[in-house]
């Protein structure tokens, strides 16, 4: 029978809470998650061992609710900004400097007698032991409020790290959405410009091109030593979407009709790459 | 949606009784006892040495067709340390040491002697800025050491870039500190975490530095196999905004990410300077083409 990995851990955590061992098991997880050979040695003793009910909230960061000011220099006002955020994860790794994705042995090789491209691989982000999750779904309209997402599950521990994922939309507010996975309206103005007024949309394709599966490795989780249920809460900054964005070769638009970015165009690319930043999703924990 | 961490339980225990005693006892895979000494070296491989030429064929290089040559590639080591699993220390080297490795050779750091013969897997260093202490290696010079007390540098490069008739002098220079940690490479076609050093033998340990890191145009792979990773110099080129075949590290920060070629892999980067400067905390590597975790000092 074929379980859904979201399933299969939840099966593991309860599996491991009933059998009292569980930092043995969560240690253990560490070697699917890249801490090699060090997670064999199961230090069993670090247990936080209590099992934990993370709620979970998803918010927009304050700076984007009003006008601001992009890298480039444009002064940006949203009118819409929606998100189709998936599994969420925590860990107890922090977040990295610079990432990279562990290489295979032909990949030493080949760069060793100097064939095929160049690959990669700076210093890596290890996101350790995973401590916790939230496995729902939800198509969430970010200048409504904070919004509720289904309740996660976790162990005690100190929390610093987390994967946002996005997923491809469905359910209620899937529509608002029209098959993307990030979207933002509004308008964007810089002396010496016309206005642009603009409609920017990420779908799970291009998002994929940076972020593997959608995933969003390494995002800070403000360092937390979690004892007790809580809450976690996602910031989601928009601001950071547009960081990139050269809104001079953007389409004017106009507020009735924004414009859309052109496929392929200096906008829309660099849209698209703000969507995947860490920077853009910060995770923090309240106990309450 | 990705695959489980939730069969990590399960996968584990099968890698454990699979792998047996190679990678997941906590027995010494040595065994015997014993002591053997650690020879901590550094070497700036061909591409520092010589030149990182235009790709060509199968040859790794330039995708756009330049050649980058360095004069200096000043690289300061510090703070190698040698631990085991536990954190049990085997050897520390306090203090830093500068070296140029356009200078040809492999160049010593550091000899530890009476090294207990076991496994150290965790084996970290620092690339770290200059101080008064810092001791000068064979390949730097007091003038070397002048330069990088004077800009609070790490990490400098001196080199000219050429493309046909067209050439860029770029000497750049970066206060960051950067820790290498949890090292592991391939030895014999395996994964190996930090080292192991065995009974009256001698173990080097090279902390080779990557010279075409800092042209790399992304951060991290991507998942899709049409786009590689490649070596680009003409977006730095064309930063040169005065024109003077100087190309400073200002003027990088003064131009905008080219989004069309270059990808911050998630960390941020907005400008063509803030991004080889992320790149320049990936120059340290272990034994060849091993890594490291990194972080701040």
């Amino acid at each position: 029978m074929h379980r859904s990995p979201a399933r299969n851990l939840q099966i593991a955590f309860a599996r491991v809470a009933r059998a009292a061992s569980l930092g043995a098991a969560l240690s253990l997880c560490g070697i699917c998650l890249g801490a090699g050979i060090q997670a064999c040695s199961a230090d069993s003793d670090r247990s936080g061992g209590k099992l934990v009910v993370l709620h979970t909230r998803v918010q927009v960061d304050e700076t984007a609710t009003a006008t601001f000011t992009s890298a480039s220099g444009w002064d940006v006002t949203l009118t819409l900004a929606w998100v189709s955020t998936g599994p969420l994860y925590y860990f107890d790794g922090a977040p990295p400097l610079v990432r990279r994705e562990r290489r295979e042995a032909w990949q030493y090789a080949a760069r060793f007698l100097g064939l095929g491209e160049a690959h990669a691989h700076p210093g890596h982000y290890q996101a350790g032991n995973a401590l916790g999750q939230m496995l729902g779904a939800q198509s969430v309209d970010l200048l409504d409020g904070p919004a509720d997402l289904p309740d996660g599950d976790g162990i005690s521990g100190v929390y610093r790290s987390a994967r946002f994922s996005f997923v491809p939309p469905s359910g209620r507010g899937a529509g608002a959405l029209d098959g993307h996975v990030a979207l933002a309206e509004g308008r964007a103005e810089k002396a010496g410009e016309s206005p642009r007024f603009f409609r920017a949309f990420a779908d799970m394709k291009s998002v994929e091109k940076s972020a593997t599966e959608g995933h969003i490795e390494g995002c800070e989780f403000r360092e937390h030593d979690v004892e007790s249920d809580g809450t976690v809460t996602v910031t989601v900054n928009p601001k950071i979407w547009f960081e990139l964005v050269d809104f001079s070769e953007a389409e004017a638009g106009s507020a009735g009709a924004p414009a859309e970015f052109p496929e392929d165009s200096q906008p829309q690319l660099a849209f698209v790459l703000g969507t995947t930043q860490l920077s853009a999703y910060k995770f923090s924990f309240d106990a309450r | 949606m990705s695959r489980p961490h939730s069969f990590c339980s399960l996968l584990a225990a099968a890698l454990c009784a699979g792998l047996g005693n190679v990678a997941c006892s906590s027995s010494d895979p040595t065994g015997s006892g014993g002591h053997g000494t650690l020879s901590f070296t550094t070497w700036g491989e061909d591409y520092v040495e010589l030149q990182i030429p235009p790709a060509s064929g199968e040859r790794t290089g330039f995708v756009d067709g330049w050649t980058v040559e360095y004069r200096k590639f000043l690289v300061n080591f510090g703070n190698v340390r040698v631990a085991d699993a536990k954190g049990n220390q085997a050897a520390f080297m306090d203090g830093s040491m500068l070296f140029d490795n356009h200078v040809k050779g492999v160049k010593s750091i550091v000899d530890f002697e009476g090294v207990a013969a076991k496994a150290w897997p965790a084996v970290s260093y620092e690339i770290a800025p200059v101080t008064r202490d810092t001791k000068l290696s064979d390949s730097a010079t007091e003038d070397d050491k002048q330069l990088m007390l004077d800009g609070g540098y790490s990490f400098y490069v001196d080199a000219t870039a050429t493309k046909g008739a067209v050439s860029e002098h770029f000497s750049w220079g970066f206060t960051i500190g950067t820790r290498y940690r949890e090292c592991h490479s391939l030895q014999d076609g395996k994964d190996e975490a930090g080292v192991v050093v065995r009974n009256n033998s001698r173990v080097d340990v090279e902390l080779t530095t990557h010279g075409d890191h800092l042209y790399y145009d992304r951060l991290q792979a991507s998942s899709d196999p049409a786009i590689p990773t490649s070596l680009r110099f003409d977006t730095l080129a064309e930063a040169d905004e005065d024109k003077d075949g100087e190309l400073t590290l200002e003027e990088l920060d003064a131009a905008p990410l080219n989004v069309k070629l270059y990808d911050p892999s998630g960390l941020g980067a907005v400008t063509q300077g803030a991004f080889v400067t992320s790149l320049a905390r990936t120059v340290g590597h272990f034994r060849g083409e091993g890594e490291c975790t990194i972080s701040a000092p």
